[in-house]
């Protein structure tokens, strides 16, 4: 037993008699079992669920958050009536019991900013803002209909993330490190890759573990500078010191942890154990110079820099090491119109390209690695956008944009037993809300964790006297995705 | 008292003769399907009654008991005469009604009137002695006693096959222990409502499914014997026969299909199937039938070829049909031992299970030196070669040496070699592995001559081998050896042939 195994086990202990019962009850096969698990234990230097609940279709997750919540308007969902209606006046029947974050009053409709065509064998429809990942729609599986229950950045992001638009639950990269492990002992099960020049809205809350045992937490690599901040060796300290001192600060920590018996004290003696070993792996992982021209070429990389694109190539050599859940935020998308950066003739046309090629890049080449067929690629925002025009500051304004908007949007996903080249749900004449197939955040979760081996429903941790989960006590696997 | 008796055969005369009079509409009139409803309050007093009766009588047997309860078994088997021809009389207003399984309504009234006949028999004995010992000189001993005996037993049967009608053939037998249930061969407890076959994979959609709801809900009245409206649900070819109303089922077409348009009917409706008296379909059975039918109505194909719906989904898993096993999870494999797992593991292998109670492990090369390490690696390899089905060596040492190995593990079926040092010849230890499915050889020295080792490998659908010596000759030999593998050599957008990356 390793030492988060048994920094649970202490808490079970102290926490709950049920525990006890069911350890006394399940006898040999139990046994049997806790030795398979110690293997991945002693793989990941963490697990604790007992693994999937059934033979997974994916064994890694790479989420590209397209923060801002991007306009499918101008991407993906192609409404021709939508530009017929341009600069009318939004009909009352449509705003009636509606919030918006900015519109007030009766807004303009707003054609889309995009010229569209179909593309490839499945004939999915995509905008000219989209021109490389043209080419691999053929592998995505579209979903038209998401919705999500809130209209602001932070919260829609928890949601998305944790399941609740509250602080305090553990997110969805956490929750599958917390069930599969890693699958390396020298690399953070679960890493987090920042680029767009702003985090997350809701902070590093997206990426935490909630209460679950701090492990599991999202940990951020940057691509420039260090990769982990202060994880290298000040200056004059020889690494065989380093070793020394950590030696020395663990074992003072296992004795207070025999005196209090605070298994966060286990967690914080393996995060210095794996912090030395990440001194020597983490650079090597993170280091993106040695990839052939080829590869850089084909990625539009910016070596140095803090890129999307830098970010798409890492989330692929992590993956291929065995990181469980890399999770990409790229911040820009939210073009509400009101200044240049952030408007959809601005901002977005340039979040378009720097994402376009890198998303395409990352696609084909964990295919050519054999990589897609278990590495599960999610593309999406936190929410969509208005088919009306949100002017803010008046009439004179050269850009356009429109207002947040959460009763439809679109995400896709591909790779790790998704079925390529299909579309699920359907949105109105003007894309202002679902006519079919809606998925909601929760119901997207639920089958992501489906496709990772587990029923959503039994990934649990206890915490404050119930058993929390992801998706809460809501989602439904969308099975019409699945291969 | 004459009178009194004459009145009340003239009432029942009178109640008996109303049953032949039946309304022009051809329906039984509201009044006597009132009365009828009386049958399950009436039919107590003569079982309760008779019951007593009996009961004194045999107590009667005892010397010291002997003629004491004489006067009071000669006015309980009174009652329990007249009471008795109620019930039957009011039983037979609700029989008009319908709605009962035929055979059961046979017994159950026969056996009734049996009990009116034995129950009179016995009354006029106990009545009227003299008379009975002219009539029956040679049995006047015993035959009150048999009267009474067959009475209770005709009792107690019309009363079960009653019950029976009423709260359905399970109603008694649902919450027996299941001790006792295995000593009357009735199946478990846990397994009603689920199916249990015992080659899921080798049973049809039809069987499993389909021909249980209809033999439960519709051939009572369509079947050999009887076929209502000229249909017989019982077998397959009179199925696609149909009956008056033409074709049961258009394949493919559950909206044009009488079936299902008329078991999805509302109960209101006159058309509605099965008959409003009658069990009805549950939401569930009806969403599988109507499936069936918009799948193609088929009675060949097998469960695990069936594509479900959600909703349909749902319903098998309830049933324990969700996962029908096939590959490697329908093989009778041993759990792992777990000495064994942690021999691998120790050798730089991480080893989990694939999945929760399967014996099945997922085998990554964790530490890339230590694994690849092939000294000895057939002994810890063989002790799980039965358990291994997913082998991921990729970036790691290992060469032609370990695919020596990996022909001894038969239920690989996804295997990662890439970036390894395995070559052509390594290839031909692949050949017995019947269930691999997906086969990663990007970045090796494998050439077109390695790829036809690759040809019998019929469960294969996914091979890499982007980066390697192979050329378009022998990966088309190979496409049409294998038409449904999906061959990846390379995206496009990077140029073949490159040297992988120096790491």
């Amino acid at each position: 037993m390793n030492l988060i195994q048994e920094a649970q086990h202490a808490y079970l202990n102290r926490v709950t008699r049920r525990h006890f019962l069911k350890s006394a009850g399940a006898g040999l096969g139990a046994i049997a079992f806790s030795a398979l698990g110690a293997d991945t234990v002693r793989a990941s230097g963490a697990t604790m669920a007992d693994g999937p609940h059934f033979a997974p279709k994916a064994k890694r997750v790479i989420f590209l958050h397209m923060a801002g919540g991007p306009s499918p308007l101008e991407l993906f969902d192609y409404k021709p009536e939508l530009a017929r209606l341009d600069g009318q006046d939004c009909p009352e029947s449509l705003l009636e019991g509606k919030r918006f974050a900015f519109i007030r009053g009766i807004p303009k409709m707003l054609g889309p900013q995009a010229t569209f065509q179909q593309y490839g064998e499945s004939g999915a429809w995509m905008s000219n803002h989209l021109p490389h990942m043209a080419n691999v729609v053929d592998q995505i599986a579209f979903l038209k209909a998401m919705h999500t229950d809130e209209f602001n950045h932070a919260p829609a992001q928890l949601l998305v993330h944790s399941g609740s638009p509250r602080l305090g639950r553990p997110s969805m990269g956490s929750w599958v490190t917390y069930g599969l492990g890693s699958e390396n002992e020298n690399l953070p099960a679960f890493v987090v890759l920042l680029s767009g020049g702003a985090a997350p809205d809701a902070g590093a809350s997206v990426y935490g573990s909630g209460f679950l045992p701090t492990v599991y937490q999202g940990v951020q690599c940057r691509t420039k500078g260090d990769p982990v901040l202060f994880l290298s060796d000040p200056d004059g300290i020889p690494r065989h010191l380093r070793r020394r001192s950590i030696d020395a600060i663990n074992a003072i920590n296992r004795q207070h942890h025999e005196e209090v018996g605070d298994p966060e004290i286990l967690t914080r003696i393996s995060q210095y154990e794996m912090a030395f070993r990440m001194q020597t792996s983490v650079p090597e992982a993170m280091d993106i110079s040695h990839e052939p021209e080829y590869i850089h070429q084909m990625y539009g990389t910016e070596p140095g820099e803090t890129a999307f694109s830098n970010n798409c190539l890492l989330a692929r050599r992590l993956v291929e090491r065995g990181v469980r859940f890399v999770q990409l935020f790229h911040w820009g998308w939210d073009s509400h119109g009101a200044g240049e950066s952030e408007a959809l003739n601005g901002g977005f046309l340039k979040r378009c390209q720097e994402t376009d090629q890198p998303v395409t890049a990352l696609i084909q080449d964990l295919d050519q690695r054999g990589l897609l067929e278990d590495t599960l690629v999610i593309w999406g925002g936190e929410f969509g956008r208005t088919p009306m025009l949100e002017n803010r500051t008046g009439s004179d304004n050269p850009y356009v944009g429109r207002d947040h908007h959460s009763d439809v949007y679109t995400m896709w996903m591909a790779g790790g037993g998704v079925q390529g080249g299909i579309t699920h749900g359907q949105t109105d004449e003007i894309g202002y809300s679902a006519v079919n197939g809606r998925v909601h955040v929760h119901d997207l979760q639920a089958t992501i964790l489906h496709l990772l081996g587990f029923d959503h429903r039994r990934l649990t941790y206890p915490f404050q006297g119930r058993d929390f989960r992801l998706t809460d006590v809501h989602g439904h696997v969308v099975h019409e995705i699945l291969s | 008292m004459t009178r009194s008796l004459i009145g009340l055969c003239a009432g029942v005369f009178f109640m008996i003769m109303m049953l032949f009079m039946v309304p022009e509409s051809g329906q039984p009139s509201d009044f006597t399907l009132f009365l009828g409803r009386f049958h399950p309050l009436v039919v107590h007093l003569p079982i309760g009654i008779l019951m007593v009766a009996t009961i004194l009588e045999g107590l009667s047997r005892i010397p010291s008991f002997r003629g004491r309860y004489d006067t009071g078994i000669l006015a309980l088997l009174y009652i329990g005469v007249w009471t008795s021809i109620m019930a039957v009389i009011a039983g037979l207003y609700l029989a008009q009604g319908g709605g009962y399984a035929a055979d059961q309504l046979m017994w159950h009234k026969r056996l009734g009137i049996l009990v009116v006949f034995l129950a009179s028999l016995a009354y006029l004995y106990k009545a009227w002695p003299a008379l009975s010992e002219q009539l029956f000189k040679r049995w006047e001993s015993g035959i009150y006693g048999v009267t009474l005996s067959v009475m209770l037993l005709a009792l107690i049967f019309t009363g079960h096959f009653g019950g029976v009608m009423t709260h359905g053939s399970d109603y008694l037998t649902r919450y027996l222990p299941d001790g006792i249930r295995q000593i009357a061969g009735l199946p478990k407890k846990a397994d009603l409502g689920r199916l249990d076959l015992d080659d899921p994979s080798q049973t049809t959609v039809y069987a499993a499914l389909i021909a249980p709801i209809l033999a439960s809900r519709c051939e009572g009245c369509h079947n050999a014997s009887v076929q209502r409206g000229g249909l017989r649900l019982d077998d397959p070819e009179f199925i696609l026969l149909g009956g008056d109303s033409g074709p049961s089922i258009v394949s493919g077409r559950s909206d044009e299909s009488e079936l299902i348009h008329r078991i999805w009917l509302p109960a209101i409706s006159d058309e509605s199937m099965p008959p409003n008296e009658s069990p009805q379909l549950s939401v569930a059975e009806a969403e599988l039938l109507r499936w069936w039918v918009d799948a193609g109505a088929s009675f060949e194909e097998l469960l695990p070829d069936a594509e479900w719906t959600p909703s349909t989904q749902t319903i098998v898993d309830y049933m324990g049909l969700g996962e029908i096993r096939t590959g490697i999870f329908a093989l009778d494999t041993a759990p792992p031992d777990s000495m064994d797992v942690l021999a691998l593991s120790s050798r730089g292998f991480a080893v989990t299970p694939l999945a929760e109670n399967e014996p099945y492990l997922q085998v990554r090369c964790l530490n890339l030196e230590a694994c690849s390490n092939t000294t000895n690696i057939d002994e810890v390899l063989r002790p799980l070669s039965d358990q291994i089905a997913w082998l991921d060596l990729g970036r790691s040492q290992v060469g032609d040496p370990f695919m020596e190995v990996i022909a001894d593990l038969p239920h690989v079926t996804r295997l990662y070699l890439q970036q390894t040092s395995v070559t052509d010849a390594g290839l031909s230890h692949l050949q017995g592995l019947d269930y691999l499915e997906y086969l990663n050889l990007y970045g090796t020295q494998i050439s077109d001559s390695g790829l036809v080792y690759l040809e019998d490998l019929s469960s294969l659908t996914s091979l890499y081998i982007w980066q390697t010596q192979t050329t378009e000759t022998g990966i088309s030999r190979l496409q049409s050896a294998l038409p449904q593998l999906y061959i990846n050599h390379g995206s496009n957008l990077a140029p073949v042939g490159s040297d992988p990356e120096g790491e």
